[in-house]
């Protein structure tokens, strides 16, 4: 089914003027009303929801309900992004520690040193 | 029914809390939302809500309500609107159990028969046969014809309200348009409304 051009007036079947009959019959048609007792119910609905204004302490509390679960949620992200990072960096040696090994790692090589070639003039 | 003055005193004196001031809004303003939510929805309780409704949106905004538009144009602009919600609303559920296609063309043709009219120059029975002719478009069909042919709402408004292509409103109208007056064919001859004119 093709689609008619909207903005060529000669689709628009609100101007086809065999229409003006059935406009004509549509505005004769008397306008509906709701069932009776309709503004007493209405003015109940208003009448029991009346709007308030909220008290300093009640729009902090509803300001806090509000941003509390997105404030806890930001809170445990940064917390695991420091775990993250503090787990990545266990991984690697800090200065001191690497300076430590290498001096644990020249003692070791001397001891291994004097094990290896031991010093025998003293026996000859 | 006693009048208390134009639409913008009574609303000063609704937002002052005069009740009875609201109350005349209803009063006035009644019939206009009716034929809004009604001709889209159907009778029935959630037509009767959505009215509520509306009058209720208005009270709230009372305080906001600066005059930019008549508060009859509010009205209707907010009856629209959650009729139109509610349709969709309507659709959705329904097709979760039944497949109709876009323009609803499911319904079968005998549907579309003329009317029998006993008395064609009876101006009650006419509008009898006219309502009974709208309730048996489809929701689809019978919003355009709506917000088209009975609130004067250009096809662009009418599109945008509906949001669907400018084409589909006019391609509903047409179908619209076709039932209609095969169910109202021998209305269209009778009581002043002559085809052609």
């Amino acid at each position: 089914m093709t689609i008619p051009d909207p903005r060529d007036p000669a689709n628009d079947p609100a101007n086809d003027s065999t229409l003006g009959s059935l406009r004509t019959l549509l505005e004769q048609l008397a306008p509906p009303r709701f069932d009776s007792g309709f503004e007493e119910r209405v003015l109940a609905r208003v009448t029991e929801q009346p709007r308030r204004t909220l008290s300093a302490d009640e729009r902090l509390a509803a300001v806090g309900r509000r941003w509390l679960p997105w404030l806890a949620a930001a809170a445990a992200l940064l917390a695991m992004v420091d775990w993250q990072a503090s787990v990545g960096k266990a991984g690697k040696p800090t200065a001191a520690v690497a300076t430590l090994s290498q001096t644990a790692s020249d003692e070791a090589s001397e001891t291994a040193k004097e094990t290896t070639t031991p010093d025998w003039s003293a026996y000859k | 029914m006693k009048e208390f003055g134009s639409d913008e005193q009574l609303i000063a004196r609704a937002r002052n809390g005069d009740q009875s001031a609201f109350r005349q809004i209803i009063q006035r303003h009644e019939s206009l939302v009716a034929s809004t939510v009604i001709r889209l929805l159907g009778r029935g309780h959630e037509a009767d809500d959505i009215g509520q409704e509306t009058f209720v949106r208005c009270f709230r905004s009372l305080q906001q309500f600066r005059g930019d538009s008549e508060l009859s144009t509010y009205l209707v602009t907010i009856a629209r609107n959650l009729s139109l919600t509610a349709l969709t609303r309507r659709a959705r559920s329904r097709s979760r159990f039944v497949s109709l296609d876009d323009d609803g063309a499911a319904i079968d043709d005998h549907h579309f028969k003329p009317l029998d009219p006993v008395d064609p120059t009876d101006a009650s029975e006419r509008r009898e046969m006219v309502e009974l002719a709208l309730s048996r478009l489809s929701e689809a069909h019978r919003a355009v014809v709506v917000l088209r042919l009975m609130q004067g709402l250009s096809t662009r408004e009418a599109a945008a309200a509906l949001s669907v292509p400018e084409g589909t409103v006019l391609s509903r109208l047409a179908r619209a348009c076709t039932q209609l007056k095969s169910l109202l064919t021998p209305y269209l001859h009778h009581g002043g409304a002559v085809e052609g004119a």
